[in-house]
């Protein structure tokens, strides 16, 4: 009897080739992953950035105008999705720039945000600063899980360039404003631009709003009194802090101007590269919190002869998307000048009327659109049509 | 402290009533709206009283304003005393002049704020 005995084939000498085969450290990490959705978080695939125009490119508020800030706590909203919160002494104006297209690093950028002092302020008082925020809705920050045990880190990543040398910080807040992690970087005032990434730790209690309302909000301060400066560098306190007590005066100089722009905030302890959407994904995003026509909006009008509402109705128009709460609305009646909310309306016997106030109804639940029935016009017989103007019209529904 | 508020009513719908913030912007009630939420925080910070003023009612016009909304448009003036003359012209105008006496001043009645506001602050106090 005779056994017959096989062994697999191995080539010594191409096991060892493998053995040299250049993957780099993420290929190794990949090569470990024990499943897909680890592969999938080390590739950094898929939508990640939680910031909205964080490359600074839609501006419908002001287009490519300077605009200074009005001295106000709360912010005030200048290029989409971005307010700035201006109280100080002196003043600033902010501007959608296009230096980025000028300097190699930063070329895969568009446009960035500028902030110039305007009105130098020295010393700030206790309460006095400047910052700028962008509120991240709830819902699309859920999947952190903050406040729970298993909270997810977060990394900021952006381009700054600042001839204002000196320690700025930024802070991570929930909406009630009683959890805030604070990050500092130092830019060496060279005005030139430098990307820097913080990691921030996942906060694993606290309340953190997870529907339509403020998630976190992401503040960038550029100068702060000292009732604001009770930050500890990466870690969490429970308070509302702005600076870690480091934080540099940008106020102190008209010459002072502060550029950014690359702004992405993603899940995990790594900065990927930036995620660039594409400017009409962009805009139907920033649609969600802001919108304003490009044109004029006519809207038609009709006398039906139904027992309501004077028997006038309008004509329903859709909002880009769906809002984010129904929103607040400005209008005119004149394409420039004219009276604050109220409308321009055409009689159907042709004559313009203005300064015409009415009571607008919202559509439904008026985050879908808005004007359905017009309260407080006359001069419509049943059958009749005209034509209502609400001029440089807005519409908003910011955090 | 200014009125910084006036409700714009809604005839059929409180719960569509607006709220015009005065030199900025028309605000719905939707509590997650923040003009709204900021409109509650004034009511009760400010009070309802000092800082809210009701639904306008009623607006007499004055009389001269009255007035030139109804004269017809001076080319059809001009046609009506070409083809009918001046005293069928003047029964035209003289109808609307007595329609608005000069004894007619502009007056613009207001209603009390809506119990709604309070209702709404009261909750905040909750």
């Amino acid at each position: 009897m005779s056994l017959r005995v096989t062994k697999p084939i191995v080539d010594v000498a191409q096991k060892l080739a493998e053995l040299d085969r250049p993957v780099g450290n993420h290929g190794s990490q990949l090569m470990k992953s024990a499943s897909g959705a680890e592969s999938f978080s080390l590739v950094g695939a898929g939508r990640k950035n939680m910031i909205i125009n964080g490359q600074m490119f839609i501006n419908q508020r002001y287009g490519s105008s300077s605009y200074e800030i009005p001295n106000a706590t709360g912010g005030t909203y200048a290029l989409d999705r971005w307010a700035v919160n201006e109280a100080t002494g002196g003043t600033v104006s902010v501007n959608k720039d296009g230096d980025p297209r000028n300097h190699a690093v930063v070329s895969e950028f568009q446009k960035a945000m500028q902030i110039a002092c305007s009105g130098s302020d020295t010393s700030m008082g206790s309460t006095e600063n400047l910052h700028f925020f962008q509120n991240i809705e709830g819902q699309n920050m859920s999947h952190l899980a903050w406040g729970t045990s298993i909270a997810k880190d977060v990394t900021l990543s952006f381009w700054v360039k600042t001839n204002k040398a000196g320690t700025y910080c930024v802070g991570l807040e929930n909406n009630a404003t009683n959890r805030c992690c604070i990050r500092e970087f130092t830019h060496d005032g060279s005005h030139t631009w430098q990307k820097f990434v913080l990691t921030y730790p996942g906060c694993p209690d606290g309340t953190w709003e997870v529907g339509a309302s403020c998630g976190i909000r992401v503040r960038f301060c550029l100068a702060s009194g000292t009732n604001y400066d009770d930050g500890v560098d990466g870690k969490w306190v429970s308070s509302d802090e702005l600076t870690t007590g480091n934080q540099v005066n940008f106020m102190d100089s008209t010459n002072n101007r502060f550029f950014i722009t690359g702004v992405q905030l993603e899940e995990g302890t790594v900065a990927t590269p930036f995620e660039h959407r594409s400017y009409g994904d962009e805009m139907l995003k920033c649609n969600r919190y802001y919108w304003t026509p490009i044109g004029t909006l006519e809207l038609a009008m009709w006398a039906h002869g139904v027992a309501d509402t004077s028997g006038i109705r309008i004509q329903a128009y859709p909002w880009p998307v769906e809002m984010r709460a129904s929103p607040s609305l400005t209008y005119y009646d004149a394409s420039s000048g004219g009276n604050l909310n109220k409308v321009y309306i055409q009689h159907p016997d042709k004559t313009a009327h203005t300064n015409i106030s009415v009571t607008f109804e919202p559509n439904a639940q008026g985050t879908d659109g808005g004007f359905k029935y017009p309260y407080g016009i006359s001069g419509f017989s049943d059958g009749q049509t005209g034509l209502c103007v609400p001029y440089r019209l807005t519409v908003s529904a910011e955090l | 402290m200014a009125i910084k508020y006036k409700i714009q009513k809604n005839p059929f719908d409180e719960s569509k009533d607006l709220i015009e913030k005065i030199g900025e912007c028309i605000i719905p009630r939707d509590p997650d709206n923040g003009d709204y939420q900021q409109f509650l925080q004034d009511a009760k910070s400010i009070g309802i009283a000092t800082c809210v003023e009701g639904p306008t009612v009623g607006v007499t016009t004055e009389y001269k304003e009255a007035r030139a909304a109804e004269y017809p448009p001076l080319g059809e003036q001009l046609d009506k005393i070409y083809h009918s003359g001046v005293d069928a012209w003047k029964v035209d105008i003289k109808a609307i002049k007595d329609k608005y006496p000069k004894s007619q001043v502009g007056v613009t009645t207001v209603a009390p704020v809506p119990s709604w506001v309070q209702t709404e602050v009261d909750k905040l106090n909750s």
